[in-house]
């Protein structure tokens, strides 16, 4: 469901490739790791390390929650061995239960690390979203992942319901929505991504919980905001979980 | 995503095949620019009457009540006399509907201008749950399974999604221009001009050229605390944009009461009263904005041309 095609190899690549072809001109030897392979990349959503279910309630910092919407963009995602990356230039919305995507082909090797960055460029940020077809993740979504009124994409989208008459039971909604250009984000996610027969295959695990490490989360369950934030009408609470990012992801 | 070029052959199909001779676009009142159409969404006769009809009709909302024209009324320039236009379940939002006439003119749109073209700008009333309270997706579904729309979009833009959506309504504001009041055609009692005089000096130079604003975002003073409503800054973040909004067009203001970004003066008296009061001294000003020390019949005068545009 959400495969954009577009895809550029990263900047200098071009070259390497001419080496590449130029290379299996010459030599008939088979070395793997001159050869293009797909990346293919899976999101599983992990809230406290368990399977997601939008019945299920989980715990932050002690008050029952569940989740209605978990939502993500991943631009760019690639493949790095800690000095070099290679990356697709591709768009991913990451969403419960979504299927792999093929995001571009890098070079067959192993590598250390999964790299991407969090959210939409700047420039396709402000594009309009109704040029685009459909199928595209970058075309109006439902749930929505667009800000129509300051014309930006929603970066990471986390909505459900909180426990705040403190029963245990979530009975009052929050709402968190990421995005703005300053909330664009490099991430990099350390494991081993090895080839697996035809692919290089990233299970990417996504912990939503890990984003409100050192916030209280219901500390005034009066206040909505104190829950709620759009980025700009509630920047401590927005700047709290870009801060947790890069601890909110890991590999299978 | 098809390429340019596809447009481009449909546009001059459509012209060819039109039959009836097409309405002149191009044509402005004296003194007017040319209207800039985006190159994906020159105007023909197809899109354009696709734009007024969805434009009118309630469809666009999510329970089929409202439609754009509910703000936006045609018998007040585009505007609406409610302080606040209720949106879908009487929700309010928290400003004022503003005037459409001459909108193709706009750098930007919203009060706040963060929106950056007029396709855009129609996915903002589409989704908000004080507005129609929808999602685009689903409306391009609801329009896709109703008899007349997918070939009425086709036929206009060779496809029925929200290219075709944005795109109509887009083409159709567009044709909403409007010259010649007596101001431009030189018939104002004296009364007027001696209001006209009063407003030169204290008025045009942010309510200045041929639509009455510079179309800069600024601050009259209005509050000492801009809240919730910041303004610009709920854009742009940087504190020194709070308060400012855009400078409105004063054309048809008569018929566009109450006024101001949250519609809080009701009549152009009061907002004469207030310009000439020098505003409350918000920290960020406009400097502009200073007691002006007019008489009861200044004040006078200058609602009366205010009236005349
Ligand atoms: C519930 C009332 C309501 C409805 C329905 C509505 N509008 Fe508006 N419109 C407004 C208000 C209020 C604003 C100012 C919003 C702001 O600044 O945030 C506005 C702003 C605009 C602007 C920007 C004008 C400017 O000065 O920058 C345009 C263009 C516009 N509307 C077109 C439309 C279209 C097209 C539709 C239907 C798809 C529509 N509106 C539906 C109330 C409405
Ligand atoms: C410093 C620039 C500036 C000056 C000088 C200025 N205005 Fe404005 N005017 C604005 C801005 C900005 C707004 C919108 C403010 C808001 O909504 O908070 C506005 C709003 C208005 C409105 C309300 C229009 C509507 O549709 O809501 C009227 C009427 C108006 N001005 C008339 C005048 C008159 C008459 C004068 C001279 C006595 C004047 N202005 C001087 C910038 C200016």
């Amino acid at each position: 469901m959400f495969r954009f095609p577009k895809f550029r190899l990263a900047a200098g690549s071009t070259l390497l490739l001419a080496a590449v072809g130029a290379l299996i001109a010459v030599s008939s030897s088979s070395c793997d790791k001159d050869e293009l392979i797909d990346l293919l990349v899976e999101v599983r959503m992990a809230p406290g390390g368990m399977d997601y279910s939008p019945s299920s309630t989980y715990t932050i910092n002690g008050t029952a929650v569940s989740f209605s919407t978990l939502r993500f963009y991943m631009h760019d995602p690639g493949v790095s061995d800690g000095t070099t990356t290679m990356s697709t230039d591709a768009y991913v919305l990451a969403a419960p239960s979504s299927a792999p995507v093929m995001v571009g082909q890098v070079f067959n090797d192993d590598y250390d690390y999964f790299t991407f960055n969090l959210g939409i460029d700047s420039v396709t940020n402000h594009a309009d979203p109704s040029t685009y077809v459909s199928s595209s993740v970058l075309a109006p979504q439902t749930p929505n992942m667009h800000w129509s009124w300051s014309s930006g994409y929603i970066f990471l989208r986390i909505d459900g319901m909180f426990d705040a008459d403190g029963d245990g039971t979530p009975e009052s909604p929050f709402e968190t929505h990421l995005g703005t250009d300053n909330f664009y984000t490099p991430i990099m996610v350390s494991g081993n991504v090895e080839d697996d027969g035809d692919h290089l295959h990233v299970e990417l695990v996504f912990d939503p919980i890990k984003l409100f490490d050192g916030f209280a989360f219901a500390s005034d369950p009066s206040d909505p905001m104190t829950v709620t934030t759009h980025t700009m009408d509630n920047m401590p609470l927005a700047m709290t979980m870009r801060g947790n990012l890069s601890s909110a992801f890991s590999l299978e | 995503m098809r390429h340019p070029a596809f447009f481009l052959g449909l546009c001059l199909m459509v012209l060819t095949a039109c039959e009836s001779p097409e309405p002149p676009y191009s044509a402005v009142p004296p003194g007017f620019p040319q209207v800039l159409h985006p190159q994906d969404n020159a105007p023909t006769p197809e899109r354009v009457a696709l734009g007024e009809r969805l434009f009118f009709d309630p469809i666009l909302s999510f329970d089929s009540t409202l439609s754009c024209g509910s703000c936006h009324k045609p018998e007040f320039a585009f505007a609406d006399t409610a302080r606040i236009s209720p949106g879908i379940h009487g929700r309010l939002g928290f400003r004022n509907s503003p005037s459409l006439i001459n909108t193709a003119y706009q750098p930007d749109f919203m009060l706040d201008g963060g929106v950056p073209t007029l396709e855009m700008q129609v996915l903002a009333p589409i989704d908000a749950d004080f507005e129609f309270d929808f999602n685009t997706a689903e409306l391009v579904e609801r329009l896709q399974a109703h008899p007349e729309y997918p070939a009425l979009m086709q036929e206009a833009y060779g496809r029925d999604d929200a290219f075709a959506l944005t795109r109509a309504l887009a083409a159709f504001q567009r044709t909403l221009i409007e010259g010649g009041n007596r101001h431009e055609t030189g018939q104002l009692t004296p009364a007027e001009q001696r209001g006209e005089a009063l407003f030169e000096a204290h008025c045009g130079s942010c309510h200045s050229g041929f639509n009455y604003t510079n179309y800069q975002f600024l601050s009259v003073g209005l509050y000492t605390v801009y809240a919730p409503d910041s303004g610009r800054a709920g854009i742009t973040g940087k504190p020194g944009d709070s308060g400012k909004f855009r400078v409105p067009s004063l054309r048809n203001v008569a018929l566009t009461p109450p006024y101001m970004h949250d519609g809080s003066l009701r009549t152009l008296e009061e907002v004469v009263a207030f310009f000439n009061s020098g505003g409350v001294g918000h920290r960020n000003q406009d400097e502009r904005v200073k007691p002006l020390g007019l008489s009861a019949e200044d004040e006078a005068d200058l609602v009366a041309f205010l009236k005349a545009l």
